[in-house]
């Protein structure tokens, strides 16, 4: 606990933006640098087809992304990929001889499509960030109740699939659709309501929305959602229906309790409210931000003085693209253009790198931000809203050169 | 002897080839399912092999502190305890709220009478006590 405490010290450094995970206690925790504290998590590599995780929730799993399994690939593992389950019962065997895709509601044609009809329809590829509505909901300020993660409730991933526009033509959309509901085999308590999530008819229609069936080249890890995964391109991963299994074109909007009382924010720009405000209008939370992590160093990092030092990171443009991703040492007074990875595709993360000029001997503060093709860019100032949702405040990083 | 020991090396290597033979055909044959077993059933089409899986998941690890008995009985039904752990200091109205959205939302087996001490349960929880100034 000792080692623990000097960690949270540490962290008290920077005002609050906890970066990457610190491993301490010989990798048994981490300490996430939430404000205010109780951000000591356990760490596991018990659960199936995972590696090392930041344990949030054992039941159901909420399994956290170390940072620094992040750290210099655009393509984040497999078997280190965040795991978010709403319901205790999900699923653990699937038969993929008889699994069924079932796509009824307004349709001509109703369908139950096995996974060999799938594997034979025309195949998209997409590279696309996987992130959770709250992820680094743990770093808000004040505080909100909810999964207290740090900022690794994300991932990116190749996906290998069909898209839902093709599923939805083979049943054919009848006149006046104007919704496609989606879920999944994880099951509710007795009486609470499935978790479904629903997309407008023309953005389900828009042939990028895809049913995933590989994920970086193989099948999905059952945590992540074997054997189908709803990709949602650009939109926060609570569409992203896991374990995909019935599909249904609604000619009436989703009044279910997943899409008209939950995942909702502020209709104010940014999704920012004053903390506590109450009885604000909402909307379904929708597309991502922009965003820029550091990767290869944490807050606290030392350097020595005088001494050129390598950082980098990964960037998300959120809807669009990743435009540029820019570094400051002096609080955002001046920005300074950090040279881009391979683009592998405007959804997808991309590698940012720069070496920071020798510094005299000193306290700097490191700011990293991304600003996409759209023009969207990231702010200083934290934005705050009762569900924690939606963070996308500039990242920094306390740097010591001695 | 010496033909003893050509016989002997004769097995020697011809075991040395087998085991090799064995262990070049289990590399080259790609199994999409890390750790699932090569004989569980498979559905494929167009170069593309998807393997049914099974999966267990491993003993919950986390426990609440002595005099959490409504918790136990209200909460853990369908989580486990870190996701009472995990929260930062929550005011009682906001421990209330929560409980009102479990109740109705989730159906969470919790008598409106025993609400009072539930939330005392709750903020006594060693991790619901604020940081001290500086932590």
């Amino acid at each position: 606990m000792a080692e623990l405490g000097r960690r949270q010290a540490l962290g008290l450094i920077g005002a609050g933006a906890g970066l990457a995970a610190m491993p301490a206690l010989a990798e048994a925790l981490v300490d996430l640098r939430l404000p205010g504290g109780n951000g000591a998590r356990p760490t596991s590599g018990d659960f199936p087809h995972k590696g090392g995780m930041i344990l949030q929730r054992g039941r159901a799993p909420l399994l956290e992304t170390p940072l620094d399994a992040l750290d210099g690939q655009v393509f984040t593992p497999n078997d280190r990929f965040f795991v978010r389950w709403h319901y205790s019962d999900i699923p653990t065997a699937v038969d993929v001889r008889s699994f069924r895709l079932a796509v009824g509601g307004a349709v001509r044609q109703r369908l139950s499509l096995s996974l060999a009809e799938l594997l034979a329809m025309p195949r998209v590829e997409l590279a696309a960030v996987n992130q959770c509505s709250g992820n680094s909901r743990g770093l808000f300020s004040p505080r909100v109740p909810g999964a207290q993660w740090g900022n690794g409730a994300i991932g990116n991933a190749k996906w290998v699939g069909v898209r839902l526009r093709d599923v939805l033509d083979r049943a054919g959309v009848a006149p006046g659709a104007v919704a496609v509901k989606l879920g999944g085999l994880d099951k509710p308590p007795p009486g609470a309501p499935a978790f479904e999530k629903s997309l407008a008819i023309d953005h389900a229609r828009d042939g990028e929305v895809m049913i995933a069936y590989l994920m970086n080249g193989a099948q999905l890890p059952l945590l992540n959602g074997f054997p189908l995964r709803l990709i949602v391109p650009g939109w926060y991963s609570t569409y992203w229906i896991k374990a995909l299994d019935r599909i249904e074109v609604l000619t009436a909007p989703d009044t279910g309790y997943w899409m008209d009382k939950a995942y909702r924010i502020p209709a104010t720009p940014g999704a920012s409210v004053a903390p506590g405000a109450k009885d604000f209008p909402t909307v379904p939370i929708n597309k991502m931000l922009p965003r820029a992590f550091f990767t290869n160093l944490a807050d606290g990092a030392k350097v020595m003085a005088r001494s050129p030092f390598y950082v980098r990171g990964l960037a998300m443009g959120g809807a669009h693209g990743v435009a540029r991703v820019d570094l400051s040492m002096d609080d955002g007074r001046s920005w300074h253009a950090a040279p881009l990875g391979r683009d592998e595709g405007r959804y997808g993360f991309r590698l940012w790198e720069a070496t920071v000029p020798g510094q005299p001997a000193g306290e700097y503060r490191l700011l990293a931000r991304c600003t996409n093709s759209a023009g969207q860019t990231q702010g200083a100032a934290p934005i705050w809203n009762p569900g924690g949702f939606m963070r996308n405040a500039i990242e920094s990083l306390a740097v010591t050169a001695a | 002897m010496s033909g003893r020991s050509i016989t002997l090396a004769g097995l020697v290597l011809f075991a040395l080839l087998a085991f090799g033979w064995t262990a070049l055909t289990h590399r080259l044959s790609p199994s999409a399912a890390p750790g699932t077993a090569a004989s569980a059933p498979s559905v494929s089409g167009g170069g593309i092999t998807l393997v049914s899986d099974t999966i267990a998941l491993p003993e919950e690890s986390a426990a609440l502190p002595a005099g959490s008995d409504l918790i136990t009985t209200s909460c853990t039904a369908c989580h486990s305890p870190e996701m009472l752990t995990t929260q930062p200091p929550l005011t009682a109205e906001k421990w209330q709220a929560t409980i009102d959205k479990m109740r109705t939302v989730y159906k969470a087996p919790v008598a409106p009478a025993d609400d009072k001490a539930l939330i005392a349960e709750l903020l006594a929880l060693p991790t619901q006590r604020p940081q001290p100034a500086g932590k």
